[in-house]
């Protein structure tokens, strides 16, 4: 462990050159011979009848192959958690990306002109918008075969809260809310399905974020098997959780025409069609309420969040749950009842979005928690100091946190540190004059790795030497850009002592990789991690094994630099000269490796219990500009500071925490729907505005390592982490520079300047 | 609010209402002359039956998925008449094809017109400066062309040309609407004249907008004073884009300016004077309360920190 030649070092991306010279191919590029070209009619509004489809016009259209409704399709629902969303819409489109019609011709133009000529028929009718509205006993129902239009409720039980507020000196209640964020991946959503291929019904081609959810939803609509759908996903062009359900419902779609007509149908997406139909990041209303001592201890916290789920289930009890257990944040909290649901709206549906759960909660708790410093006279850091979890704090589902360094006074220390905290707090702290005014705020937090109590969570990985010693990987963990394949590869170049050039990550092919679950939840790298590097070990031994006895070499034997030595460093043989030799005395080189993760446990009715089996610990801390002549915001640094157990590979982690920052800047500040009464209004980046490199703050990105001892040589994660900070930060310090704070997202120009988006109606 | 959903590209804003009903001629050309007087014949002949293109940052994004309506191109690239910038003792001509980061860029225009040089160098980011041009941005004729309230202040004059002669105007009569301009079709603009700034000049410049780059602006102001030795105002021109459908110079605050001695002008008044100047509406840029506060807000700074400057 002390002497890593591969892991933990800055390794360049294994597919950086291919993707950087245009040699990578993403699900756009495919082409297929006889290929033709799929389209969706979507519904123009957000709930209607649908009382008649023509197809007629267009099915006539010159190059059509196909025109399909939800009649011809064999199983019309899917989802992962609850089978609830359609194909295309039948009777009712219940959210503005409802598809209704689908068709496949000869070329796009021919497909997008057939696609005007679909007339369909609706009653307009009036839906639910608000999820504070469908919660009430009498709304009207979103979902058919529901006898409410509650999708969820995750109750947490801890103590007793009117006993703990009955001991507080001080009681804050507030309310919060959050808005809905598009993903904004780079590359819209694509996908190729070629009929009756590689021993298959369907081989599905395309930017598939989780191949197993996709081959479920595609085999259970086709009603086939899953050994008869194939899902190969390759290049992605980002998808930070989105491109799960949609892709499932494209291939679905794209599979049915494809098998009707025996030839391959390629979808791809538009921007506008991308941001209407994919599912958000779920907009949250946040109740808050906490009770602390004069002294600052907190005695108890009473919660509840609502968030919309839109149209479908999707995943909003699994987001929901997360919710449940960080909605206290990192502190020891006596009393905590907790309460978060998801409604059924005719919104868009929302589904998994980077953070999942957390940034909604740690927007709303992280805010509280520098509000009520504010009226105990302390510090922000030093309330937080005072009832953050310590190394065996109890957590609000009475978790004892021992089997890891609980680490957040050093990623407290080391943040402050980094952007001069506590001097820009005391300079900030002070009457400011002039238009432009600083501030500077932090937020911490804590949160459990991979998937916790929502499902099974096993990781199965391949390691394959080939004959000249180079090596092939498998896994069912897909390459979404965040630098699987690098970090991969180095765990098990790191094993078998083998440099990266010799080792290739394949595609992630459903048919070939055991199933692994899905690429969410900060999971992979210490997931398939551990699978890989157990079927690495496995190949390792049984090299050492045939090298003792071919070689007639004793002791113990190592793996470095390409070859094996001694334990006194005598080179026996290069490793491309054992595999060969190995190979050709008739000894199995590859392996499976499987991984199940630590026990964990979850009681549904209390919200008991250890949900993950260890956790993440973050610091950020913004400094920011307040013009407040035009109310514009400028994020001028950022310290982020991130324990990830050890960074496998350190480039790759702080490109993540870059990246996080990044996206939880335009979260905060600017990314906005322009969403009214079901419409989406920002189809397109000239209206849905990201941040653009002049908005980006100067990052310190601080990697923190504390070993886990379950962690692929200790490694945790990080890729939500970084992300639900932000906006509490960047709140906290406007708050500190203006004087004024603010309960709801995005803050904007008005919303700094007076207090209320103006835009938005209500 | 909309009342269908925004699905296709055909729903975009459009950034100007001409050529969607245009009339194929049959013939497709793509003409590129050399010469100023060449593409005011073909001005002539084709009329807007070919669409002008000059840095193309404005029209491309027009004709987004509809390239196909477009017959025929007159490119002005090739006309290097039409690129200069000239300064002599009284006078400032800018060719209508300079692009914005060439006058960002430009040693005298920072020095006489820094607020016309600051403006080019906040439109849109690095590739859209080294493409767009001046002419292009005047007659897009958007309320929030960057370039367009600074041009107010300093009096700019834009010279149409055509075959039959040339008008030249006020900048301010060029604009009639939202994306609207006098320009007649067999016409290019060829320049824009601007005369020669004093010494005793003040200005403020300033674009409010969503993101720091690549934005449409919330808000511009650009404010110009001109004061004689004893601190009184000469001559003063407060002008605005995006708070009404063109851009736009509030004549009150000139007035109400003029001789007075700045250091003692009242500056909330003078905010006062510029809100009730203008007509903003509500957009997805900003809405009606946010940007007259925000004029209120920025022309009272403005006040203020040019009377200190002295
Ligand atoms: C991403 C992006 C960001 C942008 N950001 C900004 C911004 O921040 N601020 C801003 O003000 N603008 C912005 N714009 C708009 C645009 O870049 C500017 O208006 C630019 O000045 C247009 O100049 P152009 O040469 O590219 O015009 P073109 O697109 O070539 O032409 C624009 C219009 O003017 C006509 N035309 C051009 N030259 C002449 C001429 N000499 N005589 C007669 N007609 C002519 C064309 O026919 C067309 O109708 C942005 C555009 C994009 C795509």
């Amino acid at each position: 462990m002390n002497d890593l030649k591969q892991v933990n070092k800055s390794k360049k991306r294994v597919d950086a050159k291919a993707k950087v010279t245009g040699k990578a191919k993403f699900g756009a590029d495919l082409k297929f011979a006889n290929m033709l070209y799929g389209k969706v009619v979507r519904t123009k509004y957000p709930y209607a009848k649908i009382k008649n489809v023509d197809i007629s016009k267009a099915e006539a259209y010159p190059g059509v192959e196909v025109v399909m409704t939800a009649k011809d399709i064999p199983n019309n629902t899917f989802g992962v958690i609850i089978q609830n969303q359609r194909v295309l819409a039948e009777d009712e489109a219940i959210y503005i990306g409802d598809g209704i019609v689908m068709l496949a011709a000869e070329s796009k133009e021919a497909a997008e002109e057939a696609a005007k000529l679909v007339e369909i028929e609706y009653e307009e009718l009036k839906g639910i918008h608000d999820p504070l509205e469908s919660r009430k006993p009498d709304a009207q129902l979103v979902m058919e075969g529901t006898d409410s239009n509650q999708v969820v409720h995750h109750p947490l039980r801890k103590g007793d809260v009117e006993t703990g507020f009955a001991e507080a000196d001080l009681i804050l209640e507030r309310e919060y809310s959050t808005h809905y964020i598009e993903h904004a991946y780079l590359e819209p959503e694509a996908v190729t399905v070629v009929p009756n291929e590689r021993q298959t019904l369907v081989s599905v081609y395309g930017s598939v974020q989780n191949p197993y959810a996709t081959r479920d939803a595609v085999a259970r609509v086709l009603e086939a098997d899953l050994s008869q759908v194939r899902i190969i996903q390759d290049n992605m062009g980002g998808s930070f959780g989105g491109k799960d359900e949609n892709i499932s419902s494209m291939a679905a779609r794209a599979a049915v025409m494809a098998l009707e007509t025996d030839r391959p149908v390629q979808m791809v997406n538009s921007r506008e069609e991308s941001i209407i139909e994919s599912y958000k990041r779920h907009p949250y209303n946040l109740k808050y309420k906490v009770g602390a001592t004069k002294e600052g201890k907190l005695t108890a916290m009473e919660i509840e969040a609502v968030a919309d789920s839109g149209a479908y289930a999707c995943q909003t009890p699994f987001v929901t749950w997360r919710s449940v257990v960080q909605a206290t944040g990192p502190y020891e909290v006596p009393n905590v009842k907790t309460d978060t649901y998801g409604f059924y709206t005719n919104n868009p549906y929302t589904g998994a979005m980077r953070g999942y759960g957390s940034p909604p909660t740690c927007f709303a708790q992280e805010s509280l928690m520098d509000e009520l410093a504010e009226e105990l006279g302390m510090k922000p850091d030093q309330l937080r100091e005072k009832n953050m979890y310590r190394q065996g704090s109890h957590t609000a589902s009475n978790q004892k946190l021992d089997n890891h360094t609980v680490s957040l006074q050093e990623v407290l220390d080391k943040a402050k540190e980094s952007i001069n905290y506590d001097k820009k707090y005391e300079e900030y702290s002070k009457e400011q004059t002039g238009e432009k005014k600083r501030g500077i705020g932090l937020a911490i937090s804590y949160r459990g790795v991979s998937l916790g109590a929502e499902a099974i969570d096993t990781t199965g990985g391949i390691v394959a030497v080939q004959k000249d010693g180079s090596i092939i990987l498998y896994c069912g963990l897909a390459e979404n850009g965040q630098g699987l394949r690098t970090v991969f590869s180095q765990v098990v170049g790191e094993e078998l002592g083998v440099n990266l050039d010799r080792i290739t990550y394949m595609e992630a092919d459903t048919s070939v990789a055991p199933e692994s679950g899905s690429t969410v939840a900060s999971r992979s790298t210490f997931m398939g991690g551990n699978a890989l590097k157990k079927a690495a070990k496995n190949v390792k031994e049984t090299m050492i094994e045939f090298a003792k006895e071919e070689y007639g070499v004793e002791g113990e034997i190592i793996f470095k630099d390409n070859a094996l030595y001694t334990d006194s460093g005598k080179k026996i043989e290069d490793f491309s000269k054992v595999a060969s030799d190995a190979f050709h005395s008739g000894v199995f080189l590859s392996s499976y490796g499987w991984y199940k993760a630590p026990k964990i446990s979850w009681d549904e009715e209390t919200g008991q219990g250890r949900p993950y089996f260890t956790y993440v610990y973050g610091c950020q801390i913004a400094e920011v500009e307040v013009d407040t002549g035009t109310g514009q915001v400028k994020v001028l640094n950022m310290a982020a500071a991130h324990d990830v157990g050890k960074a496998i590979n350190p480039a790759n982690v702080r490109g993540q925490i870059y990246g996080g920052v990044v996206m939880a800047v335009g979260h905060a500040l600017m990314e906005d729907l322009g969403f009214s009464d079901g419409f989406i209004n920002h189809t397109n980046f000239d209206e849905y505005l990201i941040p653009t490199a002049k908005d980006i703050p100067d990052i310190d990105a601080i990697i923190v390592e504390n070993p886990d001892p379950a962690g692929p040589y200790g490694a945790k994660s990080i890729g939500e982490p970084t992300v639900e900070l932000g906006g509490a930060a960047i709140n906290n310090a406007i708050a500190l520079a203006t004087g004024e704070r603010h309960y709801d997202l995005p803050l904007n120009l008005e919303r700094v300047l007076i207090g209320r988006d103006l835009s938005r109606e209500g | 609010m909309q009342k269908e959903s925004k699905l296709n590209a055909e729903n975009r804003q459009k950034t100007s209402g001409r050529g969607s009903n245009k009339v194929p001629i049959g013939s497709a050309d793509f003409l590129a002359p050399e010469s100023l007087e060449k593409a005011l014949d073909y001005r002539k002949r084709y009329g807007f039956e070919a669409t002008v293109i000059a840095g193309g940052t404005d029209i491309m994004v027009d004709y987004f998925e509809r390239l196909y309506e477009v017959n025929s191109w007159l490119d002005l690239n090739k006309i290097e008449e039409l690129k200069k910038i000239e300064i002599n003792d009284e006078e400032i001509i800018i060719g209508a094809t300079a692009t914005h980061k060439r006058i960002a860029e430009h040693p005298d225009l920072q020095k006489y017109l820094p607020m016309l040089a600051h403006a080019s160098s906040e439109v849109g980011a690095w590739q859209i400066q080294s493409r767009g041009t001046i002419g292009g941005n005047i007659v897009t004729s958007s309320p929030a062309g960057d370039t367009l309230a600074p041009l107010l202040a300093y009096d700019a004059k834009v010279v149409l040309q055509s075959k039959g002669g040339n008008r030249i105007l006020d900048m301010s009569d060029f604009f009639i609407g939202p994306k609207e301009n006098v320009e007649e079709s067999d016409e290019l603009l060829t320049k824009i004249i601007i005369p020669k700034p004093s010494e005793n000049i003040l200005s403020r410049w300033k674009k409010v907008g969503k993101r720091k780059a690549l934005i449409i602006s919330s808000l511009t102001m650009a404010i110009l004073i001109e004061i004689d030795n004893d601190g009184v105002i000469e001559n003063a021109r407060a002008c605005y884009g995006a708070v009404a459908p063109t851009p736009i110079e509030v004549k009150n605050v000139g007035d109400y300016l003029k001789n007075q001695k700045l250091k003692e002008v009242d500056a909330k008044k003078v905010g006062e004077i510029a809100v009730a100047g203008i007509s903003p509406i509500d957009d997805i840029r900003g809405t009606e309360q946010y940007r007259r506060q925000v004029t209120h807000d920025l022309t009272v700074n403005a006040i203020k920190e040019m009377a200190e400057e002295i």
